[in-house]
């Protein structure tokens, strides 16, 4: 598959308080032509910086993305000037956010906020304009759109607002829709229809997507491919089925052991002990070695870089290689 | 939207009534009464009952303040002690001039506070943010008639640009306007700097830039009109502090309007022209009040549709 979207390298730090924070520190993942890869990660790891950065709107300051290359159908996008990067934002790239409550303008109507997404890209005239927006609202599942065209945010439910947000993501047809979470906030029911909803629109429009979740349910339904972040790292990449069939780094399979199933009492989830390292007080070596049961000297000292394993696998991660094993039986032996 | 309009409607009534009383028992309180000022110092006991009795002040206070209710409320505001002319008449012939300069003083506050608060605000902690900063403590802590006198010796004295006082020509009210407003300026760009910077945390701001808005548009568009709402209240509420300040500046500047007539008629101690003035500043404020209620229902759908 020709990759739409590669990230190499990428590194944004952020200036705190208490000094300079690298919020992303080498980060590369690529995302193919109408691929649906899924960005999972604990809270905090990243996952929204790293949207953000793409589409270059982390906040500046405090942000800064440092280093690293976005190639976007091989263009590199931290070249681009913002004026470029205004023409690429929502026509070629689009985002939805988590927040459909917020996300929304609440003092402009929900038509007049998908006509000015609209009307940023194409020249229409009002009238194909509107005709646009009540097709696009009829196609992310709106009833009555010639009626909610002119309500405000507030007179909406939260799955409408996400439906309108959606609806107005991909009005001008983009290649790439970045979807931050696009379920979080919704109720239960609610998200199985807007995950169907991207689904369905997914198929008829062919865009690919990167689509952020901390739910690992949410990646086995919707994601062809799965890159998993920690503290920053992407620490494991995998076709999805391989990765849920045998994640290869003990973090990914903490993650997947906290996923609640049928077949296991709720008391008898794994939980991954101890907490996400904060940006400022980074471990040494590989970050998740305070909490990995597998960790060993190694580990805290060298940071084990992203490497392929074969079968479009990669995982940053001694156990397995040469090192360990003298390390493991180093530990074993003692 | 109407129930909203109805219930200010019935409020402004309400704090109307409130406010007769007050004046009414402030002017209760003045020492010696209207009898002694028409009179003069040595009046007689009988001569000073006399008066009150003409003037229907021997009834009972509740009796006295019904009776003027009514008539106020006819539009009658009763004659003055200075003249013996109508009130009313006086007052609304002199209010243009007033309404004149209020406009002026808030289009100059405007003209100030909205380009620097929006600066600051986008640009934090800047240079333009602390000079904005330093501005506004000046424009509150300096009172207005001092910045008035400044601006006459520095413009009509030294350089000769501006008229000093009066509203011959249209550049009179250029130096009292600012006087008046650059108080109201520096609360007011305080007031858009905070309320913009809440805003632009919002998510919806993500939203517009992710559509490939510019930055400009983003601002003045997406942000502002939501920022712009607490203002509009602050605005209102400055208002009257505003009307306040014109008796002071319209005195230093020898503006024609109420406020330096009431000053001049305070002076003398024209009871019934005071109290018809205060009753006009309230109906004043009530009526601001009112238009900003539904400016910010005009702004915010949330609080038309409810
Ligand atoms: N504006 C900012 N200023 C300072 N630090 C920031 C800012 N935005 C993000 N960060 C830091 O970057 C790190 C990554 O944040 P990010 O929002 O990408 O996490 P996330 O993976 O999306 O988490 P979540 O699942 O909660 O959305 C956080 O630890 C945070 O402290
Ligand atoms: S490198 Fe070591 S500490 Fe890190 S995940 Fe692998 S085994 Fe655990
Ligand atoms: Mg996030």
């Amino acid at each position: 598959m020709k990759p739409l979207l590669e990230i190499e390298n990428l590194v944004t730090t952020f200036d705190t308080e208490d000094g300079c924070v690298t919020a992303l520190d080498g980060v590369s993942l690529s995302v193919g032509q109408g691929e649906t890869v899924a960005l999972v990660g604990e809270s905090g790891c990243g996952k929204s910086v790293t949207s953000l950065s793409i589409l270059r709107l982390v906040p500046s300051p405090p942000g800064k993305v440092e280093a690293g290359r976005i190639l976007f159908e091989g263009e590199d996008l931290l070249a681009k000037s913002e004026p470029q990067m205004r023409e690429i934002r929502g026509r070629d790239i689009a985002m939805i956010f988590q927040e459909p409550m917020t996300s929304l303008n609440p003092v402009f109507t929900c038509g007049s906020q998908l006509i000015e997404a609209i009307g940023q890209h194409q020249r229409l005239t009002a009238a194909q304009a509107k005709e646009k927006v009540l097709e696009m609202l009829r196609l992310v599942g709106i009833p009555l759109p010639d009626q909610r065209f002119d309500e405000y945010p507030h007179q909406m439910s939260g799955g409408m607002r996400q439906r309108v947000m959606i609806g107005m993501a991909l009005c001008c047809a983009p290649k790439l829709l970045i979807a931050d979470e696009p379920t979080t906030a919704l109720d239960v029911t609610i998200q199985a229809q807007i995950l169907d909803l991207l689904i369905k629109l997914k198929k008829k429009m062919g865009m690919a997507i990167l689509l952020i979740t901390h739910d690992m349910g949410v990646v086995a339904e919707m994601a062809e491919r799965v890159v998993v972040m920690y503290a920053g790292k992407v620490i494991e990449e995998a076709p999805v089925r391989e990765l849920f069939r045998a994640p290869a780094h003990p973090y990914t399979r903490g993650l997947l052991d906290s996923i609640p199933r049928l077949d296991v009492r709720e008391d008898q989830l794994g939980t991954i002990p101890g907490n996400v390292p904060s940006l400022g007080s980074m471990p040494s070596g590989c970050r998740f070695h305070p909490r990995c049961p597998h960790a060993c000297g190694l580990c805290a000292e060298r940071v084990p870089e992203l490497r392929e394993t074969g079968g479009g696998r990669k995982v940053a991660c001694w156990l397995g290689t040469p090192g360990m094993a003298v390390a493991g039986e180093r530990s074993a032996s003692r | 939207m109407a129930r909203y309009i109805l219930r200010r409607l019935i409020q402004s009534i309400g704090v109307l009534l409130g406010v007769t009383i007050l004046v009414f028992s402030l002017v209760q309180l003045i020492p010696g009464g209207p009898a002694l000022m028409i009179l003069g110092e040595d009046a007689t006991a009988e001569q000073i009952a006399m008066v009150n009795h003409n003037l229907g002040l021997d009834r009972p206070l509740h009796v006295q303040y019904l009776d003027w209710l009514s008539k106020v409320c006819r539009g009658d505001f009763g004659k003055s002690f200075q003249d013996s002319r109508p009130i009313l008449p006086d007052l609304l012939s002199r209010m243009p001039a007033t309404l004149e300069l209020l406009a002026a003083a808030m289009f100059i506050a405007l003209l100030i506070a909205v380009p620097i608060g929006i600066a600051s605000a986008v640009k934090r902690n800047s240079l333009l943010d602390n000079v904005g900063r330093v501005f506004a403590l000046l424009g509150v802590s300096m009172p207005s008639f001092w910045i008035g006198l400044l601006l006459i010796l520095v413009f009509a004295k030294d350089l000769r640009w501006l008229p000093s006082a009066g509203r011959e020509s249209w550049t009179g009210v250029i130096m009292p306007a600012i006087a008046l407003g650059f108080a109201m300026a520096g609360i007011l760009m305080r007031m858009i700097r905070s309320s913009l910077l809440e805003v632009l945390r919002e998510d919806y701001l993500k939203t517009a830039r992710a559509k490939g808005l510019s930055e400009r548009i983003v601002i003045l568009k997406h942000a502002m009109r939501n920022a712009i709402l607490p203002v509009i209240t602050t605005i209102a509420l400055q208002v009257g502090n505003l009307l306040g300040g014109t008796v002071v500046i319209e005195t230093v500047f020898a503006w024609p309007g109420i406020g330096r007539f009431c000053y001049m008629r305070m002076l003398q101690r024209d009871i019934p022209t005071i109290m018809g003035n205060l009753l006009l500043y309230a109906v004043l404020v009530c009526i601001l009040n009112i238009i900003t209620d539904l400016l910010y229902a005009l702004f915010d759908p949330r609080i038309r549709y409810s």
